[in-house]
């Protein structure tokens, strides 16, 4: 398993694969060796390795595995809780977690000392960073042309070619397509002249609203001081005389009144 | 002294390539009944069996717990916790006797 993934792992020579006895073989062109000589080492070692003397039942080709075992809480292994089950049922192992916390803390085997803050920080930070970037390194390594150690050839196309018929009913929907496409260009532009249309009449419409404005308030203002010239004019006229008489008018005036009464 | 610096880097001296197939070195190539399923009596025997030197033990343990944990393509991050949770129990019990004499009144 190993010397295969370190075949795999020198990407950047040519790695070439040869089929021999049912077998396809990976292998790393060094400088200078031919192609027949590495045949012929590849067959001593299928000698050596898959000779009449293996042992495959005892010790098969062990495979790595597409995931690690399954855990609980993020790193304890299934297997743990499993064993436990049988003797102490669903909570043992809890109970046996939380017991051992609180004996060593309590007998002060784990001193709760400045390292333990560390503890905490550290596990606090490692958690938020494995749930931010988890996902996206995850990712990253199963990408395609990624940090692939593991990379599988490419699967060969099952359809080398398309049949006439079918490439005739593409051509058909391609002038679907286009048609589609082309009114769809049609649909953009009526609703940009449109949309235009509107802009201008609002433009016009705030440029005469503000001319009738404008018309409004000089009159307004004309009206306002026409009014206000008139009567200061007028108050101004009035001398001392004028109003001495129009004072003696009006008490005149209440007199021959209260004679009536 | 030679013969010592000889075996390193070398295959372990149960392995047998046209027994065993291409080298795992998580694999213990001379086989024993596991260690739980050994009989109290036969503790002792057992132990007589086993090759004092711990090195090849250790370094199965390590390549099987990076084949079961790290190395897999989708390995999540348990392993990586359990090797610091296990780098830092080895690390508190090393300090352990300076910890120990913590003051709390300082």
């Amino acid at each position: 398993m190993f010397s295969k993934a370190a075949l795999r792992s020198g990407g950047l020579k040519p790695v070439f694969s040869v089929q021999l006895q049912n077998r396809v073989i990976q292998c790393i062109s060094t400088r200078g060796a031919s192609v027949s000589e590495h045949v012929k080492n590849w067959n001593n070692a299928n000698k050596i390795y898959y000779g009449p003397q293996r042992d495959n039942k005892n010790y098969p080709i062990k495979k790595l595995p597409e995931t690690n075992p399954p855990v609980r809480h993020g790193f304890i292994p299934e297997s743990f809780f499993t064993t436990l089950y049988e003797k102490t049922g669903v909570t043992g192992p809890y109970v046996f977690g939380i017991g051992l916390t609180t004996y060593l803390l309590s007998s002060e085997l784990w001193v709760a000392e400045h390292g333990m803050i560390e503890f905490m920080a550290f596990w606090l930070s490692f958690y938020l960073v494995n749930k931010k970037f988890g996902p996206v390194l995850a990712n990253c390594s199963s990408r395609k042309g990624g940090m692939s150690l593991f990379k599988k050839p490419r699967p060969v196309p099952s359809k080398q070619s398309r049949s006439v018929e079918e490439l005739i009913e593409m051509e058909s929907g391609q002038k679907l397509l286009f048609e589609a496409k082309r009114e769809n260009v049609d649909l953009q532009l009526e609703f940009h002249y449109r949309q235009r249309l509107a802009d201008v009449h609002h433009a016009v419409k705030r440029r005469l609203d503000y001319e009738v404005d404008v018309e409004a308030a000089k009159r307004r203002f004309e009206q306002q001081h026409m009014v206000n010239w008139i009567v200061k004019s007028v108050t101004k006229s009035i001398t001392a005389q004028q109003e001495k008489e129009s004072i003696n008018k009006c008490i005149q005036d209440l007199k021959t009144l209260a004679a009536h009464v | 002294m030679d013969k010592f610096m000889q075996r390193i880097g070398s295959y372990p001296a149960e392995y047998k390539p046209h027994i065993h197939g291409p080298f795992n070195p998580a694999i213990n190539y001379k086989p024993d009944t596991p260690f739980k399923d050994v009989k109290l009596g036969e503790l002792g025997k057992w132990f007589q069996r086993r090759n004092p030197n711990p090195v090849p033990a250790v370094s199965r343990a390590y390549w099987r717990y990076c084949q079961t944990w790290l190395l897999p393509k989708k390995a999540s991050a348990a392993g990586l916790i359990q090797l610091i949770l296990g780098a830092s129990l080895f690390y508190y019990v090393m300090s352990y006797n300076t910890l120990s004499e913590y003051d709390y009144s300082e």
